[in-house]
């Protein structure tokens, strides 16, 4: 057994991953060059401009991944099997917006199956009340919320924040879904900062709609 | 007072919180009339124990819901969320009570807290957290009247971290219990609460939370849900002793809620002081290594934790050992190469982390067996035991770790098959193969050792994290303790030695009893009736038509004139004759009758002595503590 020491598939790792790459030749972007954020990247190819291709570890699902975005990692998680969180943070210095964001996958779990549990789940963890708009799209149902949140306590000039959030289940395969929240704020204070509602909206729907489950890698 | 929490006692939320524990595998069952018996007995179990502390009667309206049965999966090969819990739905329109009581199931109380706490934090996400809420919501739709209904949570262990942050996140219940709890981590409650970090992050202006000083954040996080007033309704309960109260000082953790302390051992003075010695950081790298042989420890204890941990193909060297001679040991070697090489690649990885684990479990087994004694848990004599058994457990490992270096030079891809053809190379490796193998071996048996003198010391740390003593602390004022369920009183006897009854089984043994005796009594009734039926009653029948017959006769003589009988009796005589008459003599002899009366009077007699003795049980257990109403309301007590 231990003479095969090629992978599984010789053919099938035909390209080299981002992650195996000699960071000169990578994108000069934040992406790309910081090391754990590289590791999500299926391919140095620009998808749209200032936007990459991010695989999940557990390979469940790939999305759009802005090029100055950054892993988190006090904010993700994985288990290795069914569930997995991914943060991540863009920071554009010309528009001082920053985008908090957190992807959640999870597969194999009861609460997955039933949207409306899931939803009921998702505003508590939001502190959102209202209702969800559904959109369907082919392999997937999107539902989609938003929400302004002025926090008056923060003695700060920029103490809002626009958040989209929502959850999209996988309409080709029983218990699988993903969970979002993108947050757009201003981040210095001492800077102007051009966030509205119009353009947060925008991009936050270009990331939810780009979320596609690739169910054919999972291991079963 | 409407819709007041009737489980407010806190006694009473103890006991269900272990009642519960009990009844996992019943609720766990495939077969849907044992999962229906189970709810009835687990509700008369809570009708019972509420009764045996407050004196008091739960309403009619009693609905049990188990995880099982609400978080089910059309698709049996989904995994299950790992939430475990039961809820009670207790309705009582006439005295404005709707209340939905949600007991979450921890760790396993009293069972390996070792394996348990090694798997509290592990793979943290929201998981459990969606599964706890999940349970709550699809549990409140089988409640009427939602408006009105208030939600209570309790839960032990690890059930305590589920329930409070679900709290925190959205203020779900109306009030939170957690006794011996697993507190919040701050990394957990991150993942959660989206608010929470959005806030976080414009509160600090921050890009990623890692960017908050450690201690900024941690109070912030406090503030934050202080202020959202979830934090006042949580109540809990923790016991001095708790293994996982000494691990929550660390500094990721946060406490909250009005917390009460109870010591539950007067000679023990926790375990918060012995952990306090070990670093944070080292505390997590510690739990963080052994969590990766977590499975084994549970199968083998520290031996079979420590065996995988080093990494040796026993198989293998078992193979080795059987072959006579050193000749045949060496061609079992050329025999499969590939293992002997895997063998030494395993241990090239594994046993220098192993090393360097057992180091630091050596560096602190000083000061935290020093502190183990002067907290009471072990005496001089069994510290030293365990100080000479880590130091053989370390003798061994660095001897086993020489002779592996030896092993390693000898073979390795390029020269394992030059060294097995070498006369004097192949003769040295074996040498050094054995030794190993004998090593290795006194090193399993010192690590048998090692666990064998750790027992009752774990037993006793482990003791400190359930609710039973916890439950026995609490009520020692009042003369009354527990073991297994029941509820035991005491009271002082007139030579001053305390008299400790098993009420819960006095009240069984009663219970059961009396409603044996009314059984047999009413099987003596039956037997009376069914005597009478078939005795007296079928006689006087069986009379009444003799008699009608022979008036038939009399009446009739003609009717008879060729009846076989009668020609018989003449013996043909009268042939050709008339018959004109026929006269019965009656008189209606029969055989004794049995007389049931004494048969009767004799069971009679033998159920009531029996009834005599069973009521004498409660009298004098009444009688011992004075005519008490509560005792004495107990025994007449129906679930």
């Amino acid at each position: 057994m231990n003479d095969s020491q090629n992978g599984k598939n010789g053919n099938q790792e035909e390209a080299v991953k981002p992650k195996d790459m000699d960071p000169k030749d990578l994108p000069q972007v934040p992406a790309f060059q910081d090391e754990k954020t590289r590791e999500y990247m299926a391919s140095t190819k620009e998808v749209e401009p200032g936007y990459y291709l991010l695989e999940s570890k557990l390979k469940g699902f790939t999305m759009l991944f802005p090029e100055d975005g950054e892993y988190e990692a006090e904010l993700s998680s994985n288990n290795g099997k069914n569930i997995e969180s991914l943060a991540f943070n863009s920071y554009d210095k010309k528009t001082n917006i920053v985008l908090n964001a957190q992807v959640k996958y999870y597969s194999q779990q009861s609460y997955v199956n039933k949207p409306k549990t899931m939803l009921e789940i998702i505003s508590g963890q939001n502190g959102y009340k209202g209702k969800y708009q559904k959109i369907d799209q082919s392999g997937k149902d999107i539902y989609f919320a938003h929400m302004k949140e002025v926090f008056d306590d923060i003695d700060r000039k920029y103490n809002f924040s626009y958040s989209y959030f929502g959850y999209v289940k996988s309409t080709e395969e029983d218990y699988l879904g993903v969970e979002y929240n993108f947050t757009f704020a201003c981040h210095k204070e001492d800077q102007p900062c051009s966030l509205s509602e119009e353009k947060a909206r925008k991009t936050a729907k270009k990331l939810v709609n780009s979320i596609t489950f690739s169910t054919e890698g999972e291991e079963k | 007072m409407r819709n007041k929490n009737l489980f407010e006692n806190e006694n009473v939320k103890l006991r269900l919180i272990n009642l519960e524990y009990s009844y996992k595998e019943r609720f766990a069952s495939e077969n849907a009339n044992e999962v229906k018996k189970a709810k009835e007995d687990f509700a008369a179990d809570v009708r019972r124990i509420y009764k045996e502390e407050t004196n008091k009667e739960l309403p009619k309206d009693i609905k049990i819901y188990t995880s099982k049965e609400i978080l089910q999966n059309k698709d049996s090969s989904v995994k299950s969320s790992g939430y475990d819990g039961t809820a009670i739905y207790i309705q009582d329109k006439t005295h404005d009570t709707n209340q939905l009581q949600i007991i979450s199931q921890g760790s396993a109380d009293n069972e390996d807290w070792v394996y348990n706490f090694s798997g509290l934090f592990l793979g943290m996400d929201d998981s459990q957290y969606k599964a706890t809420k999940e349970f709550t919501i699809e549990t409140k739709k089988k409640t009427q009247d939602v408006k009105s209904l208030n939600t209570y949570a309790m839960g032990h262990s690890l059930a305590n971290n589920n329930q409070v942050l679900v709290q925190l996140v959205d203020g779900e219940f109306d009030e939170v219990y957690g006794v011996n709890g697993a507190q919040i981590s701050v990394d957990h409650i991150l993942k959660a609460d989206y608010k929470l970090t959005n806030y976080l992050k414009r509160k600090f202006s921050t890009i990623k939370i890692s960017e908050i000083p450690k201690n900024d954040l941690k109070k912030a996080i406090i503030k934050y849900y202080n202020d959202k007033g979830v934090t006042a309704n949580i109540t809990q309960r923790i016991s001095s002793n708790d293994p996982l109260y000494g691990v929550s000082g660390k500094a990721d953790f946060i406490t909250f809620g009005d917390v009460k302390m109870t010591n539950t051992h007067p000679d023990i003075k926790g375990f918060r002081s012995v952990i306090d010695h070990i670093p944070d950081e080292d505390v997590s790298k510690l739990k963080g290594y052994f969590q990766k042989y977590a499975a084994d420890y549970r199968k083998g204890g520290i031996q079979g934790f420590t065996m995988e941990a080093i990494g040796v193909d026993m198989d293998f060297l078992n193979g080795i050992m059987n072959e006579e001679g050193t000749a045949q040991q060496i061609a079992y070697c050329l025999k499969h190469p590939a293992r002997l090489l895997n063998m030494v690649g395993a241990l090239d990885k594994k046993l220098p982390e192993f090393k360097a684990f057992f180091a630091k479990v050596k560096a602190y087994s000083g000061p935290v067996l020093n502190q183990l004694e002067a907290n009471g848990y072990i005496d001089e004599a069994k510290k030293k035991t365990i100080q000479k058994d880590i130091a053989e457990v370390e003798r061994l490992t660095g001897r086993l770790d020489v002779l592996y270096e030896k092993i390693k030079f000898l073979v390795d891809w390029k020269t394992v098959i030059f060294t097995l053809n070498n006369r004097q190379l192949s003769q040295s490796l074996m040498k050094n193969l054995i030794e190993f193998y004998s090593t290795y071996k006194a090193l399993e048996e010192a690590l048998g050792k090692l666990d064998q003198d750790t027992k009752d010391l774990l037993n006793l740390i482990g003791e400190g994290h359930s609710i039973t003593p916890l439950l026995n602390a609490l009520s020692k004022k009042k003369g009354i303790s527990y073991k297994g369920g029941d509820i035991y009183f005491s009271k002082k006897g007139k030579d001053g030695k305390e008299i400790k009854v098993n009420l819960s089984s006095a009240i069984r043994i009663y219970q059961a009893g009396m409603a044996a005796i009314s059984k047999i009594e009413a099987e003596i009734e039956r037997y009376q009736r069914v005597f009478h039926h078939e005795i007296h009653d079928h006689f006087a029948i069986k009379k009444s038509e003799l008699t009608k017959a022979i008036h038939d006769m009399e009446a009739n003589p003609s009717r008879y004139q060729f009846d076989i009988q009668f020609k018989l009796a003449s013996g043909f005589a009268g042939s050709n004759g008339k018959l004109n008459k026929i006269v019965v003599h009656d008189s209606y002899h029969t055989a004794p009758l049995p007389q049931c009366d004494g048969v009767v009077s004799e069971l009679k007699k033998q159920t009531s002595s029996k009834k005599k003795f069973v009521k004498s049980i409660r009298a004098s257990i009444e009688k011992l503590f004075d005519e008490d109403e509560q005792i004495s309301a107990l025994f007449d007590f129906k679930a």
